[in-house]
């Protein structure tokens, strides 16, 4: 998005003054951030320049990773009775906090880890699949979040959980065979997102190959394919970036994103990052939000899966935030026990402001007690906690600029297909290989 | 009166005095364990009971009202409703209301929106014109209500979509877009809306590979250049329109 310039005062709408609003608060952060880590004297630099120094983000720009440690730690137990509107969710909570932690490098003590797997099973379904709670009958999206949990604890209690034959069955009876989609659940909505809660699913429990799960899915992503070149939940509605996210990583699951226009995707996703703020929004004209740091994000690195990074694409027409002009040296941090950030990816691949991206994270999305936001104003929650952390690591791991801040800040890299560390992937991967065949 | 006070809890209430509730399974040490208030622990262990025995009747229905009332998002609960509605014989129209009633107290939920399809499908099945129209109406009533308070909210307007598509009104709807973009030019929600009618009205563009024969080659461009006009009348007074730049890739 380019902001509206003087347009937006021109000819004002809501969008317009809502977009200006928000603008004004990420400068307004942006500058503030730089002036408290001005360290010495020296000429005012213009206010495009104040980013260029370097030294401030060491001190300013930083993950305040206890804090995010500590809110989450404390979810895992309880949930303030607010939380019933999410009763249906139980397994999504799991998922978005082990996640999240895994990412932050903490994985869940021994016991911890036992009682999520044991609260896991009381959600699986005797017929297959996990409802969202104990009781509650099987649905696509937290049978997506307990096995991509599940995957996260990779311990051999971890993968002996899933009833795999019965799970398959239940993909299976969702497919909707007329259209190529998936149902969520019996009687339930047929969207973008019911594709890729399958293949996820399929693909973390070695049942990809499958009959019929694949079919067709290529073919309906596409008929979710709009005119802006993004993907919608449904044929007809609105591209969107959770289902673009959705519809993109179905379709590398299932080998068939030749299906859609990926230079036409491509071009929508590049204009979803705010030149000024730094984030993604979700649609055109529409506010930036921290989770779509992953939706939207995460889709570039799901991009070069699909096509060995040899996209053509005018990413480079997307204004960069004005703030954070791409470093020219990128900052590799000191020391790490993890994998170092991926090398910047070939001039030809789809490419976002990595810089920007991280800024708008560590600067407009973290709260002072811990936990991540939407935007400034919003407060905290689990799902939003989980896909900044998810993006702030896409950011780290796969975008061009490396690091932003101190190294403290980096995060354990993600698998952009399924969003588990790749580390417990792996280790979940070889347990599963070892089960008994079904 | 305090209406708190007055609520009698299910496993209180004489009327259900046969039914043994059911208490949620947990975990030995829990994880994500919820501070539930106590109405919705009595009220969900009565419903477990009723879920599990199938009883099919009135009281069970108001319980799933009760329920979805605390939690909009009970999809397991919604389906139990739709079933009840038709063992039961429901009303589908008084039924498709509620759930329009529920949409305003939970515009970004899912299960209304498909318990809305369901009652309209419903209708539409009965093969009585009247129910068919009824439903076209209460969907572009229920939606419209909706975006009201949120022009841009998703679910309304792809039911909306689901609505025009299932019940042909393409011309209806090109009118609608156009209220909406003269109240919000930049709202792309609307615009895209706009491009689906166009798309959907003429029984499907002609691609630039395929060409299914709908619709007469002088048809499809006149539209075409009545649209381009459209969107440049509103380009004019708001040349940095995203939404109205992708709308004329579109078409062209």
């Amino acid at each position: 998005m380019d902001g509206f310039g003087t347009e937006g005062l021109d000819f004002p709408t809501e969008t317009s003054l809502e977009q200006w609003k928000l603008e004004h608060v990420a400068r307004d952060i942006y500058r503030r951030s730089v002036a408290s880590a001005r360290i010495r004297e020296e000429e005012d630099p213009t206010e495009e320049c104040v980013a260029c120094e370097g030294g401030w983000e060491a001190s300013v720009a930083v993950l305040h990773r206890e804090t995010h440690v500590a809110y989450l730690t404390k979810s895992l137990r309880h949930l303030s009775a607010g939380h019933v509107v999410l009763d249906a969710s139980r397994c999504w909570l799991c998922y978005w906090i082990v996640h999240a932690l895994a990412l932050l490098g903490e994985p869940l003590g021994d016991d911890a880890a036992r009682d999520v797997v044991e609260f896991l099973s009381l959600c699986q379904h005797p017929d297959g699949g996990f409802g969202g709670g104990p009781g509650q009958m099987p649905h696509l999206a937290p049978t997506y979040a307990a096995v991509a949990c599940l995957a996260e604890i990779a311990t051999v209690e971890a993968a002996k959980c899933v009833d795999r034959a019965k799970c398959a069955a239940f993909l299976a009876r969702c497919k909707d065979k007329s259209s190529g989609g998936y149902r969520m659940h019996e009687g339930g909505e047929t969207d973008t997102r019911g594709c890729y809660t399958a293949l996820a699913v399929a693909r973390l429990l070695g049942v990809q190959d499958a009959e019929g799960l694949c079919e067709g899915v290529g073919a309906f992503v596409k008929m979710c394919q709009t005119h802006e070149g993004g993907v919608a939940g449904e044929p007809g509605a609105e591209a969107h970036g959770g289902y673009t996210y959705c519809g993109l990583a179905a379709a590398v699951l299932c080998d068939s994103a030749h299906s859609l226009d990926l230079p036409e995707l491509t071009h929508w996703l590049a204009h979803r990052q705010g030149a000024v703020e730094g984030g993604f929004n979700g649609r055109t004209n529409k506010l930036v939000d921290g989770c779509y740091s992953f939706w939207q994000g995460g889709a570039f690195p799901v991009l070069e899966l699909a096509s060995g990074a040899a996209i053509a694409s005018d990413a480079s027409s997307n204004a960069a935030c004005a703030l954070f002009p791409a470093a020219q040296l990128a900052t590799q941090p000191t020391s790490s026990s993890n994998t170092a950030p991926s090398a910047p990816s070939a001039p030809s691949a789809p490419s976002f402001s990595s810089r920007a991206l991280q800024g708008w994270l560590l600067l407009c999305c973290q709260l002072p007690n811990g936990g991540m936001q939407d935007k400034p104003g919003k407060g905290r929650d689990h799902y939003h906690t989980c896909y900044c952390l998810s993006g702030l690591s896409v950011a780290q791991h796969w975008g061009a600029d490396g690091l932003v801040g101190p190294a403290t800040n980096l995060l354990e890299r993600t698998d952009p297909l399924v969003n588990v560390t790749e580390a417990r992937l792996a280790e979940w991967t070889r347990l599963v290989a070892q089960l008994p065949k079904i | 009166d305090d209406d708190a006070d007055e609520r009698v809890p299910y496993s209180r209430r004489p009327e259900w005095a046969d039914v043994e509730p059911i208490p949620q399974p947990e975990s030995a040490n829990p994880v994500v364990l919820i501070d539930y208030a106590d109405e919705y622990v009595d009220a969900m262990d009565v419903w477990r009971a009723v879920y599990r025995s199938r009883e099919r009747s009135r009281r069970v229905l108001d319980l799933t009202r009760d329920v979805i009332g605390m939690n909009g998002g009970a999809y397991t609960v919604w389906h139990h409703r739709w079933e009840l509605v038709s063992a039961l014989g429901v009303d589908l129209a008084e039924e498709l209301r509620y759930a329009g009633t529920m949409a305003r107290a939970n515009p970004k939920n899912y299960q209304v929106w498909n318990h809305m399809r369901l009652c309209s499908q419903a209708m539409k099945a009965s093969g009585d014109d009247a129910r068919e129209t009824l439903a076209w109406e209460l969907n572009e009533t229920h939606t419209r209500i909706a975006l009201m308070m949120d022009a841009k909210n998703i679910h309304a307007w792809t039911q909306r979509a689901w609505a025009v598509r299932t019940f042909g009104r393409w011309t209806d709807e090109m009118e609608f877009t156009e209220r909406m973009i003269d109240d919000d030019v930049r709202n792309n929600s609307a615009w895209n809306q706009r491009f689906f009618c166009v798309v959907g009205g003429l029984g499907g563009f002609v691609t630039s590979t395929d060409d299914d024969g709908n619709g007469d080659g002088a048809d499809v461009v006149v539209l075409a250049e009545s649209e381009l006009a459209f969107a440049k009348s509103r380009l004019d007074k708001s040349p940095h329109n995203e939404s109205a730049w992708n709308y004329v890739r579109g078409i062209l």
